[in-house]
């Protein structure tokens, strides 16, 4: 009696999951590979090698930037300002490529607002300036130092002050913040080079990486979408302001954005051989994968496309970055929506209960 | 007919030995404090009530809203003070229904923070206060006179509905076929220290899933059957502590391994007391209530009112059947209704508010004013979005835009599906009603 029951119920049970199978799975073609590596062994590569030589790169490039800084102060020249110029744009360019993993101390310690406030305060770093007191680095905010202070006085009004020859406040400002840039760049590259730091063994134990990555992505895909393209171009329904760019001194935003986008592609692809990207595969995501990887393609191929660069686009003829920003748009999507959703992940940190 | 239900009645008023119902009483006010305290000590009372400038409340209770300064907190205290005095059985039924109110209170106040085990809390006190359990082994009443058989079955018939309904919820092709969400929440887990390595096992999310709607369809069944209760109580014993240690649930699990403990002899309390103390010492003088064969409770006006209350809990879990598409997606009829563990969302939203008289538009991103919670919650539910959508077009309104129109770009993923439209682009939300009727909003699940 109780067998029979039992044969009934069973059936009544196979007719019913049947049934619900039936509403249509195509997703279940997704591939599946049995997974290997646990979640902090696939990050390791990113975490030991990707981010650590990141910021050793810029560390390096400041120190170029200071030195060539202290031999256009010792003898100005326009040859030595060009030298100092493109030593700005390799070391800014390597800052932005630091985006896509600008968490930690870094962030938590506003070490990158001392290094990259953005958008910029003209108005702050113009008093700078004006004043007569004697300048102090201690004494200057975040809004008066850094990178776009540095663009600024080597690219802006302020570069023919420094050119001539005499004792200006310009050049004083332009060392004190060439220093100030390289002591905070070895504090960040610092953080990661020792393998043995306590926030990193944190990292690496705590299985918080991951999820840290993931939001930093979605800051640094917001920021381009909307700082670096939205805004600027009026793109996100109030008035252009061109001056908002990032960079409209050294005319080098586009150079930057597209730093920014291979900061993220370098950490995302962990050097193509590992991290975050070969882990989806694993984890039978390929689909995610490839819409990521053709979509950076996507962007990539738009900024070429450009009929002009971006810094003379957003004044010019601001509508026509509808496409590229609809396209970070669409990236940001994948990241934010399925990228989280195939790593399990959150955007956003909330301490709550879930059921 | 008549013998039936006269038979159903005696069953029903047939006195009990109480100990198993003073037991349930003061465990749920330890559990209850527990869950006050953590509530308290996590900020959450700030960080869902106080921190939000904006509160997403029930349809129909907009009137519900939070009280200025440090009320909210002498609310808390108030709920406390309820939870004690209802394990001390003293005024008990003041103090459950002064907890069905503040906690009800507590709950329309916002429904992002909403969870299965609040509600379940929530209605489990709801029918303690229509029970006489501060009338045995409490400080009114110190012995444990014996107490109705309804007030044993009421309680072991709602703990069944979360089981049986948790189970049917689970008879979905996500969850027995794709294996989903646990197919992508087990991998995740794979550093957690001695087992981690378990949860690559290719074929574990399916078994765990075919487990997981076999015990919860089948567990109220097992536990009932004298003859499988110890076996039955121990696979609840694993199976909700597993759940406790792999994922963030709060005290649900706790909970439903406590409310088990209904379905044993109504006197195994005091049988544990005595094997413990070896027959030396007697808990709460428990024979006077062996000698007892009438209850001294009536139990009259509580039949339509259980009657009404068990009519609503059948129906609730069901109605989502009422609307069109898939619930997992719409989450149409999705509340109350017992879906745990089931989903998994990833979504993305952006509001274009625009002014058709000018042609003015403006982009919102919603955390410009909402918390990082609330946020999280709104991307993937609809009924938030729309919602939201509407307190902006009022902000809009009061700006001076008299016919403001709010459109949504929401993007989600259920169960690991690829990103899809969850609203409609084109759909002017702040021309569509709030209603209890499917809307037109919706974007049907493509995949």
């Amino acid at each position: 009696m109780i067998s029979r029951r039992l044969i009934s119920f069973s059936f009544a049970l196979s007719a019913f999951g049947l049934w619900g199978c039936s509403q249509g799975f195509d997703f279940l073609s997704r591939s599946f590979v049995p997974v290997t590596q646990t979640r902090s062994e696939a990050i390791q590569p990113t975490l030991t090698q990707v981010i650590p030589t990141g910021f050793q790169t810029f560390e390096k490039n400041t120190l170029s930037l200071q030195t060539a800084v202290q031999a256009l102060l010792s003898d100005p020249s326009e040859a030595k300002l060009q030298q100092a110029q493109q030593a700005w744009r390799l070391s800014a360019e390597s800052w932005v490529a630091t985006e896509a993993y600008q968490f930690g101390p870094v962030s938590d310690d506003r070490i990158r607002q001392q290094i990259d406030f953005w958008p910029r305060r003209l108005d702050h770093m113009q008093a700078v300036l004006a004043d007569s007191q004697p300048l102090s680095i201690e004494q200057l905010g975040a809004s008066r130092r850094g990178l776009p202070v540095l663009e600024w006085l080597l690219f802006g009004s302020p570069s023919a002050e420094v050119l001539q020859s005499g004792d200006q406040r310009a050049k004083t400002y332009l060392r004190l913040v060439a220093d100030d840039l390289v002591l905070q760049a070895e504090k960040v590259s610092a953080v990661w080079r020792d393998q043995e730091n306590s926030y990193l063994r944190q990292l690496q134990t705590q299985d918080s990486a991951s999820k840290l990555l993931l939001n930093q992505w979605v800051v640094l895909l917001e920021d381009t979408k909307n700082k670096r393209i939205g805004i600027p171009a009026g793109l996100m329904g109030a008035s252009p302001a061109p001056d908002q760019r990032e960079a409209p001194d050294s005319q080098h935003s586009q150079q930057l954005l597209s730093a920014a986008l291979d900061g993220f592609e370098q950490v995302y692809t962990a050097g193509s051989t590992q991290g975050v990207s070969e882990y989806l595969i694993a984890l039978g995501h390929r689909q995610v994968d490839q819409k990521i990887q053709m979509q950076i393609k996507k962007l990539r191929q738009d900024l070429k496309a450009l009929s002009q660069p971006l810094d003379q686009l957003v004044q010019d003829s601001p509508e026509s970055l509808g496409p590229l920003y609809e396209d970070f748009k669409t990236l940001l999507r994948f990241v934010k929506v399925d990228l989280a959703s195939a790593l399990n992940e959150t955007v956003n940190f909330t301490d709550n209960d879930g059921d | 007919m008549t013998a039936t239900k006269t038979e159903l009645r005696s069953f029903l008023e047939t006195p009990l030995p109480s100990a198993s119902l003073v037991f349930f009483r003061v465990g749920l006010s330890v559990l209850l404090l527990l869950m006050l305290l953590r509530f308290y000590y996590r900020g959450w009372l700030s960080d869902y009530y106080l921190k939000p400038a904006y509160h997403f409340t029930y349809l129909g209770f907009d009137w519900v809203q939070p009280g200025s300064g440090n009320s909210l907190y002498w609310h808390l205290w108030f709920l406390v003070g309820c939870t004690v005095l209802m394990g001390l059985g003293y005024c008990y039924r003041w103090a459950c229904w002064g907890f069905v109110l503040g906690f009800g209170y507590l709950e329309l106040l916002d429904k992002t923070p909403y969870l299965n085990h609040h509600y379940a809390l929530w209605l489990l006190v709801l029918l303690m206060a229509l029970m006489p359990l501060g009338a045995a082994g409490s400080l009114s009443q110190r012995h444990l006179q014996p107490l109705p058989g309804w007030c044993l079955w009421t309680l072991r018939l709602q703990v069944g509905l979360i089981y049986t309904f948790a189970g049917i919820a689970k008879l979905n092709g996500d969850w027995l076929v794709a294996a989903e969400p646990l197919r992508r929440w087990l991998p995740a887990l794979s550093d957690t220290p001695w087992i981690g390595s378990l949860f690559l096992i290719p074929i574990l999310p399916w078994l765990m899933s075919w487990a997981g709607m076999l015990f919860d369809l089948t567990i109220v069944g097992w536990l009932l059957w004298p003859r499988s209760r110890n076996w039955a109580f121990a696979a609840v014993v694993i199976f909700h502590t597993l759940t406790a240690l792999l994922f963030p649930i709060g005290v649900f699990p706790w909970l439903m391994i406590f409310l088990v403990l209904l379905f044993f002899a109504p006197d195994w309390p005091q049988r544990l007391w005595q094997r413990v103390r070896q027959g030396r010492q007697k808990l709460f003088r428990p024979e006077l209530q062996l000698a007892q064969t009438q209850s001294n409770f009536s139990f009259r006006w509580q039949i339509p009112v259980l009657g009404l209350f068990f009519l609503i809990q059948f129906c609730l879990p069901l109605r989502h059947w009422i609307y069109p598409g898939n619930v997992l997606w719409t989450e149409e009829g999705f509340r109350f209704s017992w879906f745990v563990m089931l989903i998994d969302k990833t979504g993305s939203v952006e509001y274009k508010v625009q002014d058709p008289a000018s042609g003015r538009f403006w982009l919102v991103n919603p955390n410009q004013e909402l918390t990082g919670f609330q946020t999280r919650m709104l991307q993937t539910q609809p009924d938030l979005i729309h919602q939201y959508a509407q307190h902006l077009g009022q902000r809009w309104q009061a700006k001076g835009y008299a016919k403001i129109e709010v459109y949504a770009e929401a993007y989600a993923s259920l169960n690991g599906r690829p990103s899809q439209l969850l609203i409609d682009p084109q759909a002017n939300l702040m021309a569509i009603p709030r209603s209890l009727k499917s809307q037109s909003f919706l974007m049907p699940l493509l995949l």
